[in-house]
């Protein structure tokens, strides 16, 4: 017993002093730069409510109601590519947000390219309503509550084994199942799988990491693509039809935060 | 023989310790080289379609030099080489790595220094000056690829179309080109006119290929307007310069079949493209003009002449010509206040008329005529202005007239009445599209970012987990507690019937009743401790199932009957047992309880 209460201790204890260890970000009137941003964008001033919700990003503060106006303002600019790529990096906050949907859909008719495919993952969003309309977040959060409570009802079942603890702990294990791997995938697709965005009216796309590379094809702006590596000012793409080849990165934006 | 084997093996011994040598070795006389960068280019002097060959130099380390920014040029990697050398036994390692520069605009510059970042310490190169000059324009003619583009007209009218037309001309073969700057067409809407094309032209007595893209400007402010310079780069495929002659100096041998060519970049770059644009002029302006220029013709068509009243009929008008017709698909037709109109979504088909873009504009209209008689559908018209003739002119149609007759009968005239109230239902019609507003609550600004991977999450994810255990733990210890009792009872069972049994052995010669009651007492005490009961309860009966079930032989249960109904006859009953019967059933009792004993241990 004296053992458990050590570990629990010593977790804790980790727990509080990374809470302390947190940095804040430079204070910033952010506030008022986003009244000011705000108001920029309802008196049609387009390009000062992008620069300013830009400073609110810079200074730290990272939120899908920003990104969502900050991709509006974009989309007011006429850049398409950077209005999707905020959009999405807002829907990585609120997937649920209608406006933000409505938005993106608009968006993403602005889009030249048809690339014609159909992802497992994008399936699975649209099978498994659980996976598209919560965020990384929130499905970890539901995770980690299903956690406990299997838990709680396996010890409870230690020492009363009633029939309706009995039926609540399958439900259990039925919803921890269907959640956990799909709380997984999210991880996986949030950190560790890039996607990239075209952020200029026109690109050409190499095959090798020089100007010289031949052309294999021409994307625009707004195409969505998989980033699949960086290195020396140019970054390999692959569409989801397979294409591949190599881009400048300055005239495309990456969605991982 | 073996003479040899032994001194390949040594020579092999010896390459290999000179290699484990070098391997350690290299490593740390390269750390004591002094690390240096140097920088050199290949020309200080060059003309806007040339290049610079440059070549940083480091010593002593293999990382790799950091350019500083650069707006004069566009730099591009051509790769590294490495050499090491070994002089007097001191090791020196060099890394060239090499880039050409491609000058964006004139002048003279000066870039650099180049510097090695890393081991806490910056080391930087010497600086270059570069010194950038325009390309004689004369040389067009003597040129073996140049690059051209102009426009039809450089002093349109505002909304006017002009052509502007990119040709690469080249009379030698070129391996690969590709445009790596495009032009900028700020103040201007642009529509592609046609695929490339690909000829061959004669330019002064020369035969030259000509690939050529046009496209169609149209401005849409007054003024100056430039149109910025298009960037080609291409590899030329270029005979390689024999030194001497040579057996295989002979023309067959000049193919670039036979490698005797190599391949040269250059760097191709327009002029910039200067366009005066005048207003339209404001004299004979139509009232209700919509800055459509070109020149269109206009026809249009009636579905039906005669029709009941409430039946409706299609008006088609269509728009043909060269001009800004794609950015003007609105026509208005007045004087129809005596139908309800429909309109349908106009339909525009991009074409190429005379060279230029223009296209077809078909705009449907349902007319509903809303009372009997002979209704007039009056001219229509579009105005627009005409740059070949410098003035505004108008495309006509119609007009016609339709000869509207009453509904049939009441019943159709109720039917009617009933469609048009259904017809008055219609859907929703899109008339714009834009995006929804911003969000602007203040809890946008709550930082949204969480660590998935913080020590809180892992606590959640822990916590209950060690809480099992330690009830899990809890539950064992309980359950231990209990069956220990439970086995200690069981296994002292016999123990405990020895120690009665010396008691009751003790009041063998008494006459009195407690010997029964002692050896009785010392029997259930042993079957209520083995089957986990009161003893005491026991019945003699009862005594004889549990042994069976368990498994004991039905004379052993028998005896145990016998010995309990000795025990209570003597205690009960009148008769009195003589001192060896008793000695009997204590022997019987002992014997029987210790078969029991050892039936139920196994």
């Amino acid at each position: 017993m004296k053992i458990y209460l050590f570990i629990l201790y010593t977790l804790i204890s980790f727990f509080c002093v990374e809470g302390h260890a947190e940095e804040k970000p430079e204070a910033v009137d952010t506030a008022q730069v986003f009244l000011t941003a705000n108001e920029a964008y309802v008196n049609s001033d387009f390009m000062a409510a992008v620069s300013s919700y830009e400073n609110i990003i810079s200074s730290g503060i990272i939120n899908g109601d920003i990104f969502y106006n900050l991709g509006n303002s974009y989309l007011k600019t006429g850049e398409t590519g950077k209005a999707i790529l905020n959009y999405r990096k807002a829907e990585l906050f609120i997937p649920r947000d209608e406006d933000l949907q409505a938005n993106l859909k608009y968006a993403y008719g602005l889009v030249l390219d048809n690339i014609e495919c159909k992802e497992l993952v994008s399936f699975l969003g649209d099978f498994c309503f659980w996976y598209s309309k919560l965020n990384v977040y929130e499905l970890i959060s539901f995770f980690l509550a299903l956690n406990f409570l299997f838990w709680s009802l396996v010890a409870i079942r230690l020492f009363y084994k009633g029939e309706i603890l009995k039926i609540i702990l399958y439900l259990n294990i039925f919803m921890l199942f269907v959640i956990g791997p799909s709380a997984g995938l999210k991880i996986y697709r949030h950190y560790f799988v890039k996607k990239g965005i075209v952020t200029s009216k026109e690109i050409l796309v190499r095959s090798g990491r020089t100007i010289n590379g031949t052309v294999l094809f021409k994307l625009h702006d707004g195409t969505e693509f998989e980033w699949v590596e960086e290195n020396g000012g140019w970054v390999k793409v692959r569409l989801c039809d397979g294409k591949k080849g190599w881009v400048q990165r300055k005239v495309v934006g990456c969605i991982i935060l | 023989m073996i003479n040899n084997i032994f001194r390949n093996i040594t020579i092999l011994k010896g390459l290999v310790i000179s290699a484990v040598l070098i391997g350690t070795l290299l490593p740390a006389s390269l750390s004591a080289q002094e690390t240096a960068l140097s920088a050199m280019v290949d020309k200080n002097d060059i003309t806007l379609d040339d290049y610079v060959l440059l070549r940083l130099s480091v010593k002593g380390t293999r990382d790799e030099p950091q350019l500083p920014e650069v707006s004069e040029f566009r730099i591009q990697p051509r790769g590294s080489s490495s050499q090491v050398r070994i002089v007097n036994g001191q090791m020196s390692s060099t890394v060239e790595y090499n880039y050409l520069l491609y000058p964006k605009k004139t002048g003279s510059f000066t870039i650099g220094p180049f510097y090695l970042k890393g081991r806490g310490r910056r080391i930087e190169s010497n600086t270059i000056r570069i010194s950038v000059q325009k390309a004689a324009a004369a040389d067009t003619a003597s040129k073996d690829v140049f690059v051209v583009a102009e426009v039809d007209n450089d002093r349109p009218y505002v909304y006017e179309q002009i052509i502007y037309t990119f040709k690469f001309c080249r009379a030698v073969k070129v391996a690969k080109a590709s445009l790596t700057e495009a032009p900028s067409f700020d103040g201007f809407i642009k529509q592609e006119l046609g695929k490339e094309k690909e000829y061959q032209k004669v330019i002064n007595g020369r035969q030259f290929i000509v690939t050529e893209i046009k496209q169609a400007l149209f401005p849409t402010k007054t003024g100056v307007l430039e149109i910025t310079p298009s960037t080609l780069q291409c590899s030329l495929v270029v005979q390689k310069r024999r030194r001497s002659r040579s057996p295989f100096n002979d023309s067959i041998f000049d193919d670039s079949f036979f490698g005797f060519s190599e391949t040269v970049s250059k760097i191709l770059r327009t002029n910039p493209v200067t366009v005066r644009v005048q207003p339209l002029p404001a004299s004979g302006k139509p009232a209700r003009f919509k800055n459509l220029v070109g020149n269109f013709k206009l026809t249009s068509s009636l579905s039906a002449s005669k029709v009941e009243k409430g039946e409706s009929v299609t008006l088609t008008l269509n728009v043909l010509g060269p001009g800004n017709l794609k950015n003007n698909q609105n026509i208005e037709v007045s004087g129809l206040q005596n139908f309800k109109v429909y309109d349908d979504k106009p339909v525009f088909e991009s074409k190429i008329i005379d060279g230029k873009s223009g296209g077809s504009l078909v705009i449907k209209k349902a007319l509903v005529p809303l009372v009997e008689g002979k209704l007039q559908i009056p001219q229509i018209s579009v105005s627009y202005f005409n740059p070949a003739s410098k003035r505004y002119e108008k495309a006509v149609t119609g007009p016609y007239v339709m000869d509207v007759q009453p509904a049939k009968d009441m019943e159709k005239l109720d039917l009617v009445e009933g469609v048009r109230n259904i017809a008055a239902k219609q859907d929703v019609k899109i008339l714009g599209k834009d995006i929804l507003p911003i969000h602007t609550g203040l809890n946008a600004l709550t930082n949204a970012k969480k660590n998935v991977f913080s020590a809180f999450s892992l606590l959640l994810f822990i916590v209950p987990i060690i809480i099992y255990l330690t009830a899990f733990m809890f539950k064992v210890k309980g359950g231990n507690k209990e069956e220990g009792a439970v086995l200690a009872r069981r296994k002292n069972a016999y123990r405990v019937f020895k120690k009665n049994i010396i008691l009751a052995s003790e009041k063998l010669k008494d006459d009195e009743p407690s010997f029964y009651q002692l050896a009785q007492k010392a029997l259930k005490d042993f079957m209520g401790d083995v089957f986990l009961v009161s003893g005491s309860a026991l019945t003699e009966k009862e005594m004889h199932e549990m042994l069976i079930s368990a498994g004991v032989s039905a004379d052993i249960a028998d005896e145990i009957n016998h010995i309990m109904l000795f025990c209570d006859s003597g205690q009960f009953g009148s008769k009195g047992y003589t001192l060896k019967e008793k000695e009997n059933i204590l022997e019987l009792m002992k014997k029987s309880v210790s078969l029991i004993n050892k039936k139920l241990k196994k």
